[in-house]
């Protein structure tokens, strides 16, 4: 970084300058300023994504304390540690969060720091989009956490049905405050969407064509569509309830030709894919885990890619297995049980490729595979409980009990949550140029395995003897304590694994070995560039030639020039075959999008006590998208 | 890691039209989107049709003058679209400059119409699940133009400005009329369902 | 406390109020003083039991629960001892190309692969007509 960078006066090509140069002038164009306006109008995706990833994970903390809590009152019966009220608010504040701010946006914006990285892009498509929606995700989970802080946390569970969550019976402004939280989260995950499909559609390296696209960016292409067609769904739905209960429409009101179920309709058609949107990236994250420490490609590229748009698919299809006890027609139940448990169908596929890949490969036993093997423990059991209350009679018998809890605690966290953790493991060394201790490691994965076991396994037999969920205590006489001291025993020693994280984070931030750009010898782009990444993320774009080019491409790897480097430009290419096909310009950092995240916080703020809050700030939103999109410069054309 | 510079892409243009742009791409997401959005409108409304014995509910059907008369300037101000659609992707500025406010125009006088039509509903949205529906259907397509309407002003402001003369305006030009296509496609299922099926 | 009277909790306190607490009640059922019989009282009596069936319907129900129990465990306990397997007869040596395939195993693989998608699909299918059969008395 020492050399002269040449001056900005007049065009400057990649090609005309010598490596050091190069970088030095890409440095100069593509950094951030240092001032409070550059921080909160940051375009740079890598930020953007680490702010999403660690405000979701302090979500993820506080979710996870609402569920301590929950269980330290579950512990033994006739708990007097807290009342109802507090508990009802505690289990809806543990799903809302753990499903909104939690799992969706950090197992998406992974997927926005490493897919651009992954397919050899400078940058992602809109990043003041995606910046906007960082702040939009940001405002609207505080939104409910303070709310929560002043006794107006949200009190009818994650799914907030109605009639409960009617004018009538919950009068308070908590299930408002649910509501508007999920257009908050819904507009930011939507936002990254499009840019996450455009991204990966029109910002490959060349070369790169579909059937050379890593597992891991598949997964997130596909999840993002998933997210396109799922997420209008809840955010219709909470719109008519929240109208239900400010204007008065009559949507969920029996007696004025409104329909209850239909509330779960609209829930369900999204509720469900959304088990998926949190489940196929985990799947990604185990491609790339699973290639890299077996040292080998993934055995059956075509078939997982394909399980994964067949189960992108198929999410859409299930939603009805929700609410098998709510006495729909019997030839529907039927189908839904018939595609619930065809769901099973792609998942085993992926299943047994991984297991293939094992065999066929040679295992290094790093963290991040002791994750993913843990992974498989886990999912597995919650994918047979799963084909279990997808059977209508079964269901019937343990729905609303902690046998379902068990069963999606399995899905979710064995699904997601191990990935994720054996991703954090992964990439750590990419983010912060540094490893996390693998001692540390190996204990975090112990203390998580055993203790998630030790807290949700007891849940099914539980559930079997009949312990409904969302009880906030229970009768000595039922003979529940036992299991339920145990699974709470469980919850602090998995609460335990996740401190040991953040120790191991810490530490390893500080003080960890240095990582260099690529410590698995792993086979993608994300690996050929330093750790961190510069701004500009590669000096000159790759020529893809290969699935794993770091492995095909030992002794030098293939890059193409005819960038300019005086202003941020970027190659687009053709969606199939990744032909280039322009030099884009890419944006500049802009403070706009805050200033509209900021208004439109405040819109749907003030929408929850008074429609009129709309037509107030409706045009201070307008402003800001008109300052948003007005050029500054002849230099953005 | 060693590199080898294998090509040269300078000769690329830095804009373009159509799939070539990300931005057309983009608009197509939130096409795609919002159009699952009014999907899940349209079902809903469906579904408390299905419900009901009785649809509308204690109501006339709704008068057909306005929401017709918008229809047809609707699919009318298709043609202009096309008209202003080529005149940017010619990157004639003369006619973008003239056919911008024209659009405009045409986006404009529906939401005059819009006006009437609520009135023309013969229900209130409180009345009942109908009169919530038609209100819902109606509002949401409401706010669809107001946004795209809002953003034809701003763009045809900018053309007549001295950042109008650039091919990546002529490809916003583009990409919004191609926007307003989608903003006329979406009304039509919604003029049916609100119109004729309480008319079944 | 205001009107509602939220239906989770309505629904609990119906539940929770059992005439006769049953065996368990009784005190001669403490699954968590035994970790191994805690399998064993799974079935652990009682007005919530799912697992004591009082009349033939839920009885149905019951064997099927059983059934997809057995079945479901045998496969969970086949797809991690393939795990193990893999991880086991791996080669252990790292080798300088990670792309270097043997031809013989990846259609060993294919072959093993595809079947055990098709078995799958045939027991959910399988499973799809049971679970249709046992509800019909619940109709």
């Amino acid at each position: 970084m020492t050399a002269e960078a040449p001056p900005l006066d007049r065009e400057i090509r990649d090609r005309d300058l010598d490596d050091a140069a190069l970088r030095a002038a890409l440095a100069r164009t593509w950094a951030t300023r240092s001032s409070l306006s550059g921080w909160i109008g940051e375009v740079d995706h890598k930020r953007i994504a680490l702010r999403f990833v660690l405000t979701a994970l302090f979500f993820l903390l506080l979710g996870g304390s609402a569920a301590l809590v929950m269980r330290l009152q579950l512990a033994r019966p006739e708990s007097g540690l807290i009342g109802p009220d507090l508990y009802n608010q505690l289990f809806s504040m543990h799903g809302t969060t753990m499903m909104f701010l939690f799992a969706v946006p950090v197992m998406e914006t992974i997927g926005l720091y490493f897919v651009p990285l992954m397919v050899g892009a400078r940058q992602v498509a809109f990043p003041r989009l995606v910046n906007f929606a960082y702040w939009m995700f940001l405002f609207g989970g505080l939104m409910l956490w303070i709310a929560f802080l002043l006794n107006t946390g949200a009190d009818t569970g994650w799914f907030s049905y109605v009639p409960l969550s009617s004018l009538q019976y919950s009068p308070t402004k908590r299930v408002d405050f649910w509501a508007q939280m999920v257009t908050f989260t819904e507009v930011s995950s939507l936002a990254v969407a499009v840019s996450l499909i455009v991204t990966v559609l029109k910002h490959r390296a060349p070369g790169m064509t579909l059937d050379r696209i890593p597992l891991f960016v598949w997964a997130e292409f596909v999840n993002a569509f998933v997210i396109m067609f799922a997420m209008p769904s809840v955010m219709i739905a909470s719109t008519l309830l929240i109208l239900d209960r400010l204007v008065e429409t009559r949507f969920f009101e029996t007696s004025a030709g409104g329909d209850a179920l239909l509330w779960q309709h609209l829930f369900w058609f999204f509720g469900h894919p959304e088990v998926y949107i949190i489940f196929i990236p985990g799947t990604g994250m185990v491609s790339a885990i699973i290639a890299t420490f077996a040292t080998r490609p993934v055995f059956g590229y075509v078939p997982l890619v394909l399980a994964l748009i067949a189960t992108g698919f198929l999410s859409f299809g299930l939603w009805v297995h929700h609410m098998f006890a709510t006495g729909l027609p019997k030839l529907g139940e039927s189908f839904f049980t018939a595609s619930s448990m065809l769901i099973a169908v792609p998942s085993g596929i992926q299943i047994f490729c991984w297991i293939a890949t094992l065999w066929g490969g040679r295992p290094r036993f790093h963290t991040p595979l002791l994750f993913v093997l843990g992974f498989v423990f886990i999912f597995v059991a919650g994918g047979m409980t799963g084909v279990m209350v997808a059977s209508v009679p079964i269901d019937l018998q343990v729905h609303d009990t902690f046998f379902v809890v068990a069963h999606f605690h399995y899905v979710l966290i064995g699904g997601a949550v191990f990935p994720l953790l054996g991703a954090i493991y992964y990439w750590f060394p990419k983010v912060t140029g540094r490893l996390m201790s693998e001692r540390l490691g190996a204990w975090n994965f112990g203390l998580a395995f055993a203790g998630f076991n030790l807290a949700f396994f007891p849940m099914h037999i539980l559930g079997l003897q009949g312990m409904p969920r969302r009880v906030y205590t229970y009768p000595a006489e039922l003979g529940w304590g036992g299991l339920n001291l145990l699974a709470t025993t469980g919850a602090l020693m998995f609460a335990a694994s996740f401190a040991l994280l953040v120790v191991n984070a810490v530490t390893s931030y500080r003080s960890g070995r240095a990582a260099g750009s690529n410590p698995w010898g792993a086979g993608t782009l994300e690996w050929a560039t330093a750790s961190p990444p510069p701004p500009y993320n590669f000096a000159l774009t790759p020529l893809v030639t290969s699935r794993e080019p770091l492995w095909s491409e030992r002794t030098a790897l293939p890059v193409v020039t005819g960038l300019r480097v005086d202003r941020r430009e970027t190659f687009v290419t053709s969606p199939a075959e990744a032909r280039p096909e322009l030099r884009d310009m890419a944006v500049e950092p802009s403070i706009w999008p805050f200033v509209a995240a900021l208004f439109s916080g405040l819109t749907l703020f003030g929408s929850i006590y008074t429609p009129w809050a709309v037509v107030a700030g409706s045009p201070f939103i307008a402003a800001a998208l008109v300052g948003w999109f007005w050029p500054k410069s002849a230099k953005e054309e | 890691m060693r590199e080898r510079r294998v090509a040269d892409y300078s000769a690329l243009p830095d804009y373009g039209f159509g799939p070539k742009s990300p931005m057309w791409w983009g608009t197509l997401g939130f096409c795609a989107l919002e159009g699952m959005g009014f999907a899940i409108a349209c079902a809903t409304y469906l579904y408390l049709a299905f419900v009901n014995p009785e649809w509308p509910i204690n109501a006339r059907p709704p008068d057909l003058l306005a929401g017709t008369l918008v229809t047809i300037l609707l699919l009318a101000s298709v043609v202009p679209n096309h008209i202003l659609k080529a005149a940017a992707e010619r990157e004639s500025i003369r006619a973008v400059r003239i056919w911008m406010p024209v659009m405009s125009a045409f986006g404009a006088a529906p939401l005059v119409l819009r006006w009437f039509e609520f009135g023309m509903l013969n229900i209130r949205w409180d009345s009942n699940a109908y009169g919530s529906a038609v209100w819902v259907l109606l509002g949401l397509h409401t706010t669809h133009l107001i946004t795209d309407v809002g953003d034809t002003l701003v763009l045809a402001a900018l053309m007549w400005t001295r950042f109008g003369r650039s091919g990546k305006r002529f490809s916003d030009v583009s990409d919004n009329a191609f926007y307003w296509d989608f903003v006329v496609l979406t009304w039509l299922p919604l003029y049916v369902l609100i119109y004729w099926v309480p008319r079944l | 406390m205001h009107a509602r009277v939220p239906r989770i909790r309505f629904a609990a306190r119906a539940k929770l109020r059992p005439p006769d607490p049953g065996p368990c009640g009784r005190g001669n059922c403490r699954p968590a003083t035994a970790p191994l019989a805690v399998l064993a009282l799974a079935g652990c009596s009682g007005p919530q039991s799912a697992l004591d069936p009082q009349g033939p319907a839920a009885e149905r129900i019951a064997d099927l629960f059983w059934l997809f129990t057995a079945t479901l465990t045998t496969i969970w306990l086949l797809v991690l001892l393939g795990l193990a397997v893999a991880i086991m007869r791996a080669r252990r040596a790292p080798l300088a190309d990670p792309l270097a395939l043997d031809p013989a195993f990846e259609a060993r693989a294919r072959r093993v692969v595809g079947i055990l998608v098709v078995l799958t699909a045939a027991i959910v299918a399988a499973f799809t007509i049971l679970s249709y059969g046992a509800s019909r008395p619940l109709a």
